[in-house]
């Protein structure tokens, strides 16, 4: 073995460039692991510093067992433990997720719009969540940092809250300030009384999200049971108990023996402690998410360390093969020669494991210190980031090390006398039946995925896991005939382009087809991610984009609104404006099946807008303009006669069994025993219903519904108890109408309430709280948002993500044109006394730049093509798969390409491919004919 | 003298297509311990594939080979490794160094494992008159200094069987003939058996027998001390290669 390091050591030190780029290579490779997995791992140590001091001052928490949506902690339990003699204390704890208006008021210059009051103020607005925990615990749960404990105030406008250290950071407001719940006439003031020093929430527990921990660190608000209750107008629930013990008492005693007890309650409960809320913390979603990112990622690196790595052991088994002999004639076996090849890979790796953490470390600690958005979950490098760098690095580089190896050993002897030739005699039949395993494998995948239905999440999920394999494997497989029809295809079109003889690189790729199509693959991995991450975005961005049938502009009011009586001068007189009024009620009975779905595809309610149907289903440019599916306009008015039709988007139909002319009823929130039932009139395709519900404020008291359901007015608001319109909504499309309009509506509302209002631009809808205590009123304001708007900012803000998310690949592209570096250095190095030949019959060093660049295009062509088909199915079958995991609510996944950002790709890939052959390129062109013919004679 | 290799009715065929061709034809040799062989013969002759088999590079279709009182034909490659490394030293025409060593690193390569063999590269070197060019790496030492390095590398393993295949091939008729000075010194004084596959009657001179193969067969063996001189020896190797003598031949 010490033969077999020596020699490997000598043999990697031969060509010093080659494995500088290789260890380059390996280090950057580490370095994405740790940057990625660095922030799976802050969350993991974020919630080990929370759950170490989230129980507080108590020493076990009682939650209930179910996981319910209305799961809440027996009052029972709760007088059975406290009559428990070994129990010093229990506070009963209510979390509540409550809406928190939020506004900031500035001066701002004055619009640029005519006949504006230069004076007029702009407010930013925004409604924000956050976890209320309602207590009557007598003491804070944690250190107080500024003013005091609340207590029951419960006085006619004003309710004292303690908030935690983190929402007041948020909002920027302090003791003595006040916050605003509630919304329009429902809104209260709360006055912050106190500060409390309470952990920081992990990610994964911010806010309620979908799960609440039994532990009195989650709040924002805390307040009292009986203010929360007043101010939610909810019955107050037993979310979970904190429970403090005797300091003598057991407590694992104390937990075992009440357990049996707990569990044989109606609804039973269970024993929470710290080590239970890190447990619960690492299964959340969001860690979920980080920790799929990290092993996607570790994979990611691993696939690139091993391409390049492969790269270059290969390259060197190709170049010494007869050294190889000469050891295997004169002393070494065969295993010893497969040691020098592993030998190389784990010196590789151990350089570039060792470099990278050090390097990686370096930039993680400099990207966190300059800016937090770049690492917008924390960093820490710790044990996983080390063990899945290892992993990475290592197992990347000791399989690139398989097949160098397995060469090695085919290595006879006897070619140390006379090296036989390397040639595949039936080359051409291997890369036929490459082909032909490759194309079904392609083409079968998404064939399938489009053809046939999946029973299940489950098996979508293992067909995207499955198909995404078997599309690589056939790609993997199509890689070397690739390259044979890229050069067939394109060498005599680069030779055209570049102005030389297509015959100076005759075959130059193919002829070394292995280490071409190994630098192929490596460019790919970037490119092919990218490809799918946009084709995958795209596709599913096109249906989040309300189509054609939508409003030109919806405004809102705020806080107070206007009576139907105040708004009706405004849309009398403009046709084009439609009052509407809006609920989000849950379906009476569970139609759509939610109930037996995953919670994130779980809508048991719909939106509902009442709106005039006669009126915006009909003229020139009607507000609604709908494609009917089942039904027609006709059929719409003509059951709007019974006053109870409406109109339905299509999948509505397909998920509730529902046909035209059925009907379902509705749970009217605030009157749940009244009766609001609806008669399907028509469905129709309504794209992208659900963004606008989400961008256009519809969604009041949910995140998701599960349709959105056009019915007549009056019945809306008669079913639903509402006095005045919600919205305006405007069927113009022209933006200089919106403007007017808007203007218009302003000045209106203004008049009507009797003191200024703000115009709210939708796009910067990031308000901030009233840090006054002095204003007396919050400000009116209208909110106007056009479709426009909502269609740019769904597109602005997936673009800023889609590209957020394609920073890896395009990192990994870089790191394999390392690859293609490599090769072209090899075959530069191959191919010195040919150059040096060359440069002494004439050609310029020009000619000869060219020639060597060729081969960097051919290869970033070959790459881009390879990448660009298999990134498009790869994405479209992850958008085809998407519609299983989530719900989609009808939306459809048809392929859409964005040939903007493919393009960049390409040009990228390209551009990477020319400059990597460019720098080798160079350097050869510029040595002197007789020092080329020199070098080469060595090579000999 | 007892025999150190015998190769007894030895077959090796070539695949080349749909032709077999018949390399070795039943090769019956015995070379003795401390015996100098050149093996002699036209390109094709089977004169290299005759060494290959005698140092266990390739395998035999017929025929037994045992070298040193072994039956190499038997061993497995592991086993062949070994063999080799303990019993056969190699030399090529081409010298096989690695570039990246220096001659003394070159020459230990094979008993780089072993400390008390490693001591023996600066005496190989002092016996080979390299001495002042051990650190030099093969591209700065000329191709007799290359090849001697390659004998220094055959020589550390100590095997009682050098086998050269065209040693002088490459190399100017001078630094040809030190090579040759120098395996005849092995062979007399280190009491080696040596043989040497060559073309040129000028190296066979310095054997003590010639084997002349002819389309895989032995067609003539004689002692070198049988000739005269070197151009006596090329006589006689024509004549039994073409059946004339040189100067019917030339005629």
């Amino acid at each position: 073995m010490k033969t077999a390091l020596y020699l490997a050591k000598n043999f990697l030190f031969q060509r010093p460039r080659r494995l500088a780029i290789t260890i380059a290579a390996a280090i950057a490779s580490t370095c994405i692991v740790l940057w990625v997995v660095s922030s799976y791992e802050a969350i993991l140590r974020s919630h080990d510093v929370f759950s170490e001091v989230g129980m507080s001052r108590y020493d076990l928490s009682v939650d209930a067992i179910s996981r319910a949506k209305d799961r809440h902690v027996m009052t029972q339990i709760i007088d059975d433990l406290s009559s428990d003699p070994n129990v010093v204390d229990v506070d009963p704890m209510w979390a509540q997720k409550i809406v928190v208006q939020t506004k900031e008021v500035q001066k701002v210059a004055p619009p640029p719009t005519s006949g504006s009051d230069p004076n007029e103020m702009s407010a930013l607005s925004a409604v924000k969540e956050c976890l209320m925990l309602a207590t009557d615990a007598v003491q804070p749960p944690f250190k107080l940092i500024e003013g005091k404990w609340m207590t029951k105030t419960n006085t006619e406008n004003c309710i004292d809250v303690v908030i935690s250290q983190q929402l007041s950071k948020r909002f920027g407001v302090t003791v003595t300030d006040f916050i605003t719940v509630g919304r329009a006439e429902n809104a209260r003031r709360l006055n912050i009384v106190g500060i409390i020093d309470n952990p920081p929430i992990p990610i994964t527990g911010r806010y309620g999200g979908s799960m609440t921990l039994p532990s009195p660190g989650i709040g924002g608000i805390y307040i009292s049971i009986t203010d929360a209750e007043e101010i939610t107008g909810l019955t107050p629930v037993i979310t979970f108990a904190g429970i403090c013990l005797k300091e003598d008492c057991d407590i694992n005693a104390f937990r075992f023996g009440w357990m049996p007890k707990l569990g044989k309650y109606e609804n039973p409960a269970q024993f929470q402690r710290d080590h239970d809320l890190e447990e619960q913390l690492d299964e959340a979603s969001v860690a979920k998410n980080m920790k799929m990112q990290s092993y996607a990622g570790t994979v990611l690196t691993m696939l690139l360390a091993f391409l390049i790595i492969f790269n270059t052991l290969n390259m060197g088994v190709s170049e010494q093969i007869r050294q190889f002999a000469m050891l295997r004639a004169i002393a070494l076996t065969k295993r010893q020669v497969i040691a020098i090849i592993y030998f190389q890979a784990l010196i590789i790796a151990t350089i570039g494991f060792w470099g990278g953490v050090a390097i990686g470390a370096i930039i993680i600690k400099t990207a966190a210190d300059s800016s937090g958005q770049l690492l917008r979950h924390g960093a820490q490098v710790g044990a996983l980031s080390v063990t899945l760098a290892i992993l990475s690095t290592y197992g990347g580089a000791l399989l690139a090390a398989v097949i160098p190896a397995w060469r090695s050993t085919r290595v006879r002897p006897l070619d140390a006398m006379s090296p036989s030739q390397t040639t595949l005699p039936n080359r051409k039949k291997l890369l036929l039946l490459f082909a032909t395993f490759a194309l079904p494998m392609i083409i079968a995948v998404p064939l399938l995925a489009e053809s046939y239905t999946f029973p299940s999440e489950k098996v979508a999920a293992l067909f995207l896991l499955v198909g995404t394999a078997i599309l690589a494997v056939g790609f993997l497989l199509l890689a070397a005939p690739a390259v044979v029809v890229v050069e067939k295809l394109f060498a005599k079109i680069v030779a055209k382009l570049l102005f030389i003889d297509r015959e100076l690189f005759a075959q130059q790729l193919s002829s070394h087809l292995w280490r071409t199509v190994s630098s192929v693959l490596a460019m790919s991995v970037g490119l092919v991610l990218f490809v799918a991450v946009q084709v995958w975005g795209h596709t599913l961005l096109e249906n989040f984009v309300p189509g054609k049938w939508a409003p030109g502009m919806m405004t809102a009011f705020d806080p107070a609104g206007m009576s139907s009586k105040q708004i009706k001068p405004l849309y009398q007189s403009h046709d084009e404006m439609f009052p509407i009024v809006l609920e989000q009620p849950r379906l009476r009975n569970d139609i759509t099946g939610s109930a037996n779905r995953a919670t994130v595809t779980r809508q048991d309610n719909i939106v509902i807008i009442g709106v005039n149907l006669q009126q915006a289903l009909l003229g020139h440019t009607p507000l609604l303009d709908f494609e009917y599916i089942n039904g027609s306009k006709d059929t719409v008015l003509s059951a709007l006669q019974s006053g109870d039709g409406c109109i339905v988007p299509d999948h509505f139909l397909r998920e509730t069994g529902l046909n035209i002319g059925d009907s379902f009823e509705l749970v009217p929130p605030e009157n749940p025993k009244h009766k609001a039932v609806y008669k399907i009139a028509a469905s129709v395709k309504m794209k992208g219903w659900h963004w606008l519900t989400k961008s256009g404020g519809l969604r009041v008291r949910a995140h998701r519904a599960a349709a959105l359901i056009f019915a007549p007015y009056k019945k809306v608001a008669a079913d639903f108890n509402i006095h005045k319109p919600t919205q305006l909504w405007l069927c113009s499309s022209d933006a200089k109408s919106h403007t007017e309009q808007a203007q218009l509506i302003r000045k209106h509302y203004s008049r009507t309430i009797g003191h200024p209002v703000f115009g709210a631009k939708p796009k910067a809808a990031t308000g901030e709280f009233v840090k006054s205590a002095n204003a007396s009123e919050p400000p009116a304001y209208i909110h106007s948002v056009t479709m426009d708007d909502i269609r740019d900012n769904i597109r602005t803000m997936a673009a800023k993500w889609l590209w957020a998310v394609s920073v890896l690949p395009l990192v990994a592209m870089l790191i394999g044109a390392l690859g293609v570096f490599n090769v072209i250095i090899s075959s530069i190095e191959t191919r010195r006394w040919e150059l040096g030949v060359m440069r002494s019959m004439g050609f310029t060093k020009w000619t000869l730049i060219k020639v060597i660049v060729a081969e960097g295009i051919l290869i970033g062509i070959t790459a881009s093509a390879l990448s660009l088909c298999f990134g498009i199915l790869a994405g479209h079958l992850g958008a085809s798969l998407a519609t299983y995991v989530s719900f989609f609510g009808g939306m459809e996944t048809t392929l859409k390409l964005p040939w903007f950002p493919l393009c960049i790709g390409i040009t990228a890939l390209m551009g990477v491919a020319t400059i990597t052959a460019l720098v080798p390129a160079i350097k050869v062109g510029f040595t002197k004919p007789m020092e080329l013919l020199r070098q080469g004679r060595k090579s000999f | 003298m007892t025999e150190k290799l015998i190769a007894n009715s030895i077959v090796k065929k070539f695949r080349q297509g749909e032709n077999v061709i018949k390399a070795l034809d039943g090769v019956d040799l015995t070379i003795r311990e401390n015996e100098f062989v050149a093996i002699m013969g036209a390109s094709g002759s089977g004169k290299s594939t005759l060494l290959h088999a005698m140092a266990g590079l390739i395998d035999i279709d017929a025929g037994w080979l045992l070298v040193n009182d072994k039956q190499i034909h038997k061993m497995t490659d592991s086993e062949l490794t070994r063999f080799r490394r303990e019993n056969i030293g190699l030399v090529f025409q081409a010298y096989n160094l690695i570039p990246l060593l220096d001659a003394h690193a070159n020459i230990k390569l094979p008993v780089l494992s072993d400390r008390k063999k490693i001591q023996k590269v600066d005496e190989l070197l002092q016996m080979l008159d390299l001495t002042d060019r051990a650190r030099h790496k093969p591209g700065a030492l000329s191709g007799g200094e290359q090849q001697r390095v390659a004998i220094a590398r055959a020589l550390i393993t100590n095997p009682a069987i050098i086998l050269l295949d065209e040693p002088t091939g490459n190399l100017d008729s001078v630094a040809g003939e030190q090579i040759c000075q120098l395996l005849r010194t092995l062979c007399d004084k280190q009491n080696r058996t040596i043989v040497v596959v060559t073309h040129e009657p000028s190296v066979a001179c310095y054997a003590d027998r010639v084997v002349v193969l002819k389309d895989g067969k032995i067609i003539d063996q004689f002692n070198t001390d049988e000739c005269s001189d070197a151009l006596n020896l090329t006589e006689r190797y024509h004549r039994a290669v073409t059946g004339k003598s040189t100067e019917v031949a030339q005629r």
